[in-house]
């Protein structure tokens, strides 16, 4: 695992620590986050590293991590309007979105090319036919 | 014989002549002519080559072909490793295809270039909070590159070094660097520069029939205020470039959003009602770094592209007036 994953995980357990009741899902979800690419699953993880597994708190904390995901995606697309650094933004922010991707269950079968921006909100899916 | 002894000669002369032209001609060319070179070059050229993405210790290779036509950027990606993302942009319409998890992911994009959305500029206000030098010249993806370093004055915001094509002023490579150490980079390992794109070099290479499409608005919703929320000790050269009210995604929350620069490094400040358990505290995404922390009724969080030290500071003395 590469130390950036390293730190990431160690960060993901001490976030969670004080919230009596993280999931797994949304553990994972953190990782995505904090780690974007990296690949390691809970399963590879140290028992020592291993976040705490409880039943509650999974809307509050899932909210929390939405919200930070969010943060950085308006950071990343502000930050680019004013034309100042963060070379690879765009690329920072596409994997942020991929992680949107997971959240979204599929609508009504629709043309790409119906697709259209004014009847279209923020993580709509559809499918094409 | 002679006739071709003087003819080569001669060629070897106008050789040298030239060359002996190109060098006074790059050594008098500023460090801040380069920048502005590298932003007309990153809009205007067309380029297909293999790109090393490295963050954190981890590499990524991308197959990049970009060029523009009639005005409209025509540009593809494709990740080498992993998922397999593959992303198609015609003009500011993108489509990322996932193939592992079959979706689309649909987006508006406004910058010029997927590698290169943003680019330290000759805006910079050189002398104050960084510098910027002329440092070498190296090869880089096979071609003859000038380096050039942007250099902070204090720890509160990374460095740059950035190798420019000699002949093109595209960019090669690119580092962040923070206590002289590259913490990403961007390099191409291959590169063909203004050569003709077929068309087949931007089609995608998967039938996305049957795949799930995703669309996302083209960025969040904001509204300029006046906020009274600022700091008295933010680090110096930062001040505020624009403040909004945004709407979040999938709910109807409003946060203050606030920009500072100091005209290379950016920081958002997100000013947000208290809800529930706040995680505090550091995060930190490749060089970019976030800080959360509650003041009274509201959760106050930033994110840079800056030290870990320099979001702390932001956050952690943000009050309203």
């Amino acid at each position: 695992m590469e130390a950036e994953a390293l730190k990431a995980v160690v960060g993901a357990s001490r976030a969670i620590r004080p919230l009596a009741g993280a999931a797994i899902a949304a553990t994972v979800a953190l990782i995505g986050i904090f780690a974007l690419q990296q690949t390691t699953s809970l399963d590879e993880l140290p028992a020592e590293m291993a976040p705490p597994v409880a039943n509650q708190g999974v809307p509050e904390i899932d909210a929390q991590l939405e919200r930070q995901r969010q943060f950085f995606v308006n950071h990343a697309e502000t930050s680019s309007q004013h034309g100042a650094n963060g070379m690879n933004s765009r690329v920072v922010s596409l994997r942020f979105s991929e992680e949107l991707v997971d959240a979204t269950e599929p609508d009504e079968p629709v043309e790409p090319a119906d697709l259209d921006a004014s009847e279209l909100d923020n993580e709509k899916s559809t499918t094409q036919p | 014989m002679r006739a071709t002894r003087q003819h080569a000669a001669s060629g070897l002369l106008a050789v040298l002549s030239t060359l002996a032209g190109i060098a006074p001609v790059l050594a008098e060319v500023q460090p801040d002519d380069w920048l502005n070179r590298m932003a007309a070059a990153v809009q205007s050229t067309s380029y297909e080559g293999t790109v090393i993405r490295i963050r954190g210790g981890t590499a990524e290779a991308l197959k990049v072909v970009h060029t523009v036509k009639d005005g409209v950027i025509l540009e593809r990606v494709v990740a080498q490793e992993g998922d397999g993302l593959e992303i198609i942009r015609n003009g500011n319409e993108v489509h990322c295809i996932l193939p592992d998890r079959k979706s689309v992911l649909v987006e508006e994009w406004n910058d010029q270039s997927t590698l290169y959305s943003t680019l330290p500029s000759s805006d910079i206000r050189f002398g104050n909070e960084y510098d910027v030098a002329i440092v070498g010249k190296e090869r880089v993806a096979g071609r003859e590159a000038i380096a050039l370093a942007i250099r902070p004055h204090d720890a509160y915001r990374y460095g740059h070094r950035i190798w420019l094509d000699t002949e093109t002023s595209f960019p090669l490579q690119t580092q962040l660097i923070h206590n002289g150490t590259p913490i990403e980079q961007v390099k191409f390992a291959e590169i063909t520069l203004n050569q003709q794109i077929h068309a087949s070099a931007l089609e995608p290479s998967y039938s996305t029939e049957h795949f799930t499409w995703h669309r996302q608005l083209s960025g969040h919703v904001g509204t300029k205020v006046k906020t009274s929320w600022t700091s008295d000790e933010l680090p110096a050269g930062f001040r505020a470039v624009s403040t909004h009210e945004e709407t979040m995604s999938g709910s109807d929350e409003v946060v203050t959003h606030i920009l500072y620069s100091d005209g290379l490094a950016n920081v958002s400040v997100f000013i947000a009602a208290k809800s529930g358990e706040l995680i505090s505290g550091p995060a930190q995404v490749g060089g970019s770094n976030s800080f959360s922390v509650e003041r009274g009724d509201h959760e106050i969080t930033a994110i840079g592209e800056v030290p870990a030290m320099t979001v702390e500071q932001i956050a952690t003395t943000m009050q309203p007036l």
